[in-house]
């Protein structure tokens, strides 16, 4: 009966994730600043989503719930992250990545402080919306433009920055 | 570089961004004609946001696949959670001794008694044939989950092994791959043995007609007698059911679950899987629903026929520092905020002058950094009336030890 049980959940909860996995993704992208951390702790938040969705009150706080959920296991995996390099283990350089204007790109990014690289991988997420940034994150729509525009400042200095090195 | 280019920069940005008046946008504009260096940072600024957008549209093509790969990990969690095994405790939190035996019992009943019941025989595995063999059967070995829910929550599920006789039942409880419990039923003796390998407690029971009659089956043959012809079932067709191929046939019958008072049963479904090759059953599923709302699917698969089994095998091994409940001893105190504790006022904790907040740091010495739950602190401090538990606590700055001897539980 439990499985029939989750079966049923299980079916609706697809749905649940065809609509919230972008941005949970968007989220940990955000964060973590790797495209495959991201896949893993969105992965991670969505399937922790399913089984702990008993516990969530009201149906129509679904996003902002799996959001922080997704949010608090960025924490964790930075946290972990940092324990392992504490130790002397570095993580393996992805090697063989694609090199040129998008890898600087990338690396860029990921140079960006985790407050501002959020709300830029939101906003080119997000339909290029400023003021659901805003509600996502919890913030002000002034406070959701601000840091937009200060991670395109940051931004531009790290690139040129690179370009003056090269 | 100016301030007024400083502001300029500020606004270049938001003009990327899509969020600046139309007033700004023409002011900026203005600004922009009259000055290079902005315009070249506009410029740039610009072709960023075109490398950022397409970097982004790269990385969101991916999303079905991945949104896949979490619908399939969730399946997989789906299917590991079946045979998860978790705590028994609270799935027997009320009576948790006399529940397991009852729990070691339906599995019997269901396994042998159950299949039987057929009305007019039209399947192509005849239901008598199956009574038949099953009358042969002597001795057999069987797994089984139980998993219980109420409403819709997932509450509690267990392995077990069980072992059956003619002459005696065993059930081996697991929770992850450690023995947490084991039940035995001597007929000839009447007796029914719960330990519960948790609290260290044991409790022998006498079984009365009524029990025997009730819940165990003396004999296969009885249970064919009883209910064959009486009830109904509905054919299920055939399908291969771990690996065999079977058919099956589904019952409704309350008197099914002869081990459990039937009064408590609202409802009750049970599902027999058949060999079609041997007559024997595969697999039995049972869902029943109690009238307090409480669900419980048994599932017992993989059996194995007329295995031998020494009797000395079905003899009750109770470790010597097991005790009974009526002699389980109290210290008094509250556990619920555990390690922070209440004392009970009265009890042997507060007339050894442990105090409402004290902070538990170690218990008879021992570290207790693995003791998470108010359920494990309990079995911890579980022990005989007269012994003495070693609590040492944190008070504000201060470190206590304290000796404190059990009292006999209150009623």
């Amino acid at each position: 009966v439990v499985c029939a049980c989750q079966q049923g959940n299980k079916s609706v909860y697809a749905v649940l994730v065809k609509r919230h996995y972008r941005h949970v993704f968007a989220l940990s992208l955000g964060v973590l600043g790797n495209v495959h951390d991201a896949e893993d702790v969105a992965q991670e938040a969505m399937l922790k989503g399913f089984l702990k969705i008993k516990k969530l009150k009201r149906a129509e706080q679904f996003e902002p719930w799996i959001l922080r959920i997704a949010r608090n296991l960025c924490i964790d995996f930075l946290r972990r992250q940092k324990r392992t390099r504490e130790a002397g283990i570095e993580p393996p350089t992805q090697a063989g990545q694609r090199t040129g204007e998008n890898e600087s790109l990338r690396r860029a990014i990921r140079r960006l402080p985790q407050e501002l690289r959020l709300p830029l991988t939101m906003y080119y997420f997000d339909g290029k919306n400023a003021k659901t940034i805003a509600e996502k994150l919890n913030i002000s729509y002034s406070g959701a433009c601000q840091r937009i525009r200060a991670a395109r400042k940051q931004l531009h200095e790290i690139l040129t920055e690179r370009t003056n090195h090269e | 570089m100016n301030s007024v280019c400083r502001t300029m920069k500020d606004q270049i940005a938001d003009l990327v961004t899509g969020v600046l008046s139309e007033a700004q946008v023409q002011g900026l504009q203005r600004h922009l004609s009259e000055c290079e260096a902005c315009r070249d940072y506009a410029r740039a600024l610009k072709e960023e946001d075109v490398l950022l957008s397409k970097l982004f549209a790269e990385n969101d093509t991916d999303m079905t696949r991945r949104q896949e790969r979490v619908l399939k990990a969730i399946d997989r969690s789906c299917q590991s959670r079946q045979t998860e095994t978790l705590s028994i405790r609270r799935i027997i939190v009320k009576h948790k001794l006399t529940k397991l035996a009852v729990a070691a019992v339906i599995i019997v009943a269901v396994m042998l008694g159950l299949n039987i019941i057929g009305g007019p025989d039209m399947a192509s595995v005849a239901l008598a044939d199956v009574a038949r063999e099953i009358e042969q059967i002597k001795n057999c070995v069987f797994k089984k989950t139980t998993t219980a829910f109420s409403e819709d929550n997932f509450i509690n599920s267990f392995d077990s092994l069980v072992y059956f006789t003619e002459a005696a039942v065993r059930e081996d409880i697991y929770d992850d791959e450690k023995m947490i419990g084991q039940a035995y039923v001597r007929f000839s003796e009447r007796i029914l043995v719960v330990v519960d390998h948790k609290t260290k407690e044991f409790r022998k029971m006498d079984l009365s007609d009524e029990d025997m009659e009730k819940m165990f089956l003396v004999s296969p043959k009885n249970i064919v007698n009883l209910i064959l012809g009486k009830g109904k079932y509905k054919k299920l067709g055939r399908k291969t059911v771990d690996g065999i191929l079977s058919e099956g046939f589904e019952f409704s019958d309350k008197r099914a679950m002869l081990s459990m008072d039937k009064e408590k049963i609202e409802n009750i479904v049970t599902r027999l899987w058949v060999d079609v090759s041997t007559n024997l059953p595969v697999r039995v599923d049972v869902d029943c629903v109690l009238i307090n709302d409480l669900k419980a699917n048994v599932v017992m698969y993989d059996p194995k026929w007329d295995v031998e089994l020494e009797p000395d095998f079905f003899e009750p091994k109770i470790p010597v520092d097991y005790i009974r409940p009526e002699q389980r001893g109290l210290i008094g105190i509250n556990l619920e905020n555990w390690p922070t504790l209440k004392v009970i006022s009265g009890m042997a904790a507060e007339k050894a002058g442990v105090k409402n907040g004290d902070v538990v740091l170690k218990v008879n010495g021992n570290s207790i950094s693995h003791i998470k739950s108010s359920g494990d602190a309990l079995n911890l401090l579980f022990g005989k009336v007269g012994e003495k538990v070693v609590l040492t606590v944190k008070r504000g700055e201060q470190i206590l030890t304290f000796e404190i001897e059990r009292m006999p539980a209150r009623e």
